[in-house]
């Protein structure tokens, strides 16, 4: 596909979900909202887990902190607005300094550790009950508006996250960060021999990817108004979030847009289709995607698929 | 005449083995000097140590007057310090230009730092190479002798002060490696110091000016190399006592 009609696709796609609101009910614009913040995370994820190869776990653990780290400076008296602005930094320096530590490992047993920060963090901020309400979790100050104008602000704003997480990519991609994370990805050893700084580009992607999760998560604690450790740390969206992306195509622009949008409307038809066991076939699909379609759905080589059916439909015909 | 690398009393152990022990020479700016030895003597640990990939247990390294013992690999890179390896390290999944292009934008102090220059830069250093009509295949898809000089290739483009070929003829035909020797003294013109790690004789007695002879970790010789190749300590590390004594008797017998 050329890379002008991808594009094209992309815009198509982002304006068909922020104009959910003008042709369809409330209940597809909720779905829209979920898109989007899925995109933006999957997005997030891709700067460690697709540029650089590292297998992280840890997006809940940047979401569930950026929530907080929302609704308290919210609570506090900051406006929404810079109160995820705040959240977005927070984060990123927080992921800086666990990522010096982290960084060390590889392959598996980084992933470990990813998984590992996610619980550190849930603990801590479940336990520190006179800041966090601990289990009881936090009441966020509510958008004033009628249902509809508030999922409308919310599509928005989590449209525009999307759309700025997507930018980042591009300009990763094309820079020499970007060059830099692939060389890491395909042979560390050897990337720290031609000069990359490895450490130091790690924890860059690292931070990166977690600064808009946390954005994404305290502007969906202002969206929900409550918070709770557990709604907020959930190891179903630490791991979701890899999933999407290994579906679209990891270390690529679109991939992690494709993956998301495929993932999440298939977990629809599911639940609707199939209420007791759709977690059942939703692991088998992935399973099997996974299993059949390892550099994801946009390496899929479309056009072999269809010679290749075309030319099965001619030979008996031939023969005859 | 300068010393551009020079080693002081290097020693390297790992636990209880000692790879290298007190080691010290120096390379002059745009000599070509031969390391040799046998398997096992020390000589990987040797690079290895000078470009930071391990570092010294004691002793000292210094590059360009400046003390460089205890630096990163990626360090050594930028400083101009750059090696090729024995067992070839691509990024596999770029293409050949894209490779070469790496060294460029990573390891040349002196680029621009923009992938658009690095990419051209890299093209020239596989014109120079030979590699220019594989461009744009993965370089996963090389031969041997392919990857042997894409390594090349990426070190060049990174501008080096002094280059370390660990066995870049290894494996290689001889007519693979009567181009390899060209190429090895047409770098050697840019006025690039190399230090040429082999185990072939014909190599290092048609490039080097000078060899180094490591055996267990320790340099027991150094000189030209012709006389070299006669001196009773290295036919001893390499074909032992018994062959020794029987090549002196030899002589001493007409």
């Amino acid at each position: 596909m050329p890379a002008v009609l991808r594009y094209v696709l992309f815009a198509v796609w982002v304006l068909a979900l922020a104009t959910t609101p003008l042709w369809a009910d409330n209940y597809v614009v909720r779905v829209a909202i979920i898109i989007a913040m899925y995109t933006g995370l999957v997005l997030s994820w891709n700067f460690i887990g697709g540029f650089a190869g590292y297998p992280s776990f840890a997006t809940a653990a940047f979401f569930g902190l950026g929530s907080y780290a929302g609704a308290l400076s919210q609570i506090a008296g900051l406006p929404s607005v810079l109160a995820w602005l705040f959240a977005t930094v927070f984060v990123g320096a927080f992921a800086a300094i666990f990522g010096v530590i982290i960084l060390r490992l590889r392959g598996h047993y980084f992933a470990i550790a990813s998984f590992g920060v996610v619980e550190v963090v849930r603990l801590v901020l479940s336990s520190w009950g006179s800041l966090t309400g601990g289990g009881d979790g936090l009441n966020v100050p509510l958008v004033t508006g009628s249902p509809n104008t508030v999922a409308q602000s919310f599509l928005a704003v989590m449209t525009t996250i999307m759309l700025v997480v997507f930018a980042v990519t591009i300009i990763v991609d094309r820079s020499r960060l970007g060059f830099g994370l692939r060389c890491i990805q395909q042979n560390e050893d050897a990337a720290d021999m031609v000069g990359v700084d490895t450490t130091r580009y790690k924890v860059i992607a690292f931070s990166l990817s977690a600064m808009f999760c946390g954005t994404i998560g305290a502007a969906y604690a202002s969206w929900t108004g409550y918070i709770d450790p557990t709604d907020s740390f959930s190891i179903v969206m630490t791991v979701k979030v890899p999933v999407m992306s290994l579906l679209g195509g990891p270390g690529t622009v679109f991939g992690p847009v494709v993956g998301t949008a495929a993932f999440l409307l298939l977990e629809e038809v599911f639940w609707t289709n199939f209420l007791e066991y759709n977690r059942a076939i939703l692991g088998a699909v992935i399973v099997i995607i996974i299993f059949f379609l390892p550099g994801g759905l946009l390496k899929f080589p479309y056009r072999k698929m269809f010679t290749s059916i075309t030319r099965r439909g001619e030979t008996p015909a031939a023969t005859s | 005449m300068t010393g551009i690398l020079e080693l002081k009393n290097v020693s390297k152990s790992f636990g209880g083995i000692r790879a290298l022990n007190d080691v010290s020479f120096t390379l002059t700016e745009g000599e070509i000097v031969g390391l040799i030895g046998p398997n096992g003597a020390g000589k990987t640990t040797l690079v290895n140590v000078i470009t930071g990939t391990s570092h010294a247990s004691s002793g000292q390294v210094l590059f360009d007057g400046d003390d460089v013992t205890k630096q990163r690999p990626f360090q050594a890179a930028r400083r101009g310090l750059s090696r090729t390896f024995q067992i070839v390290q691509p990024f596999p999944r770029m293409t050949v230009l894209e490779n070469v292009a790496a060294g460029a934008l990573f390891g040349n102090v002196k680029s621009k730092g923009d992938v658009k220059s690095a990419l051209v830069n890299a093209r020239q250093q596989l014109e120079f190479t030979g590699l220019a009509d594989q461009a744009d295949r993965p370089a996963s898809n090389l031969t041997i002798a392919g990857r042997k000089r894409l390594e090349l290739a990426k070190s060049l483009a990174m501008q080096p002060k002094v280059l370390m070929l660990d066995e870049v003829n290894a494996g290689l035909n001889s007519s693979e490696i009567d181009g390899a020797l060209t190429l090895i003294r047409r770098i050697a013109d840019r006025g690039i110091t190399i230090l040429l790690i082999e185990h072939l004789m014909k190599v290092v007695l048609s490039l080097a000016h000078r060899v180094l002879v490591l055996h267990h970790g320790e340099l027991i010789a150094q000189g030209g190399s012709a006389e070299m190749v006669k001196d009773p300590r290295v036919i001893e590390a390499y074909l032992g006592k018994k062959y020794l004594r029987r090549a002196q008797e030899g002589n001493g017998n007409g």
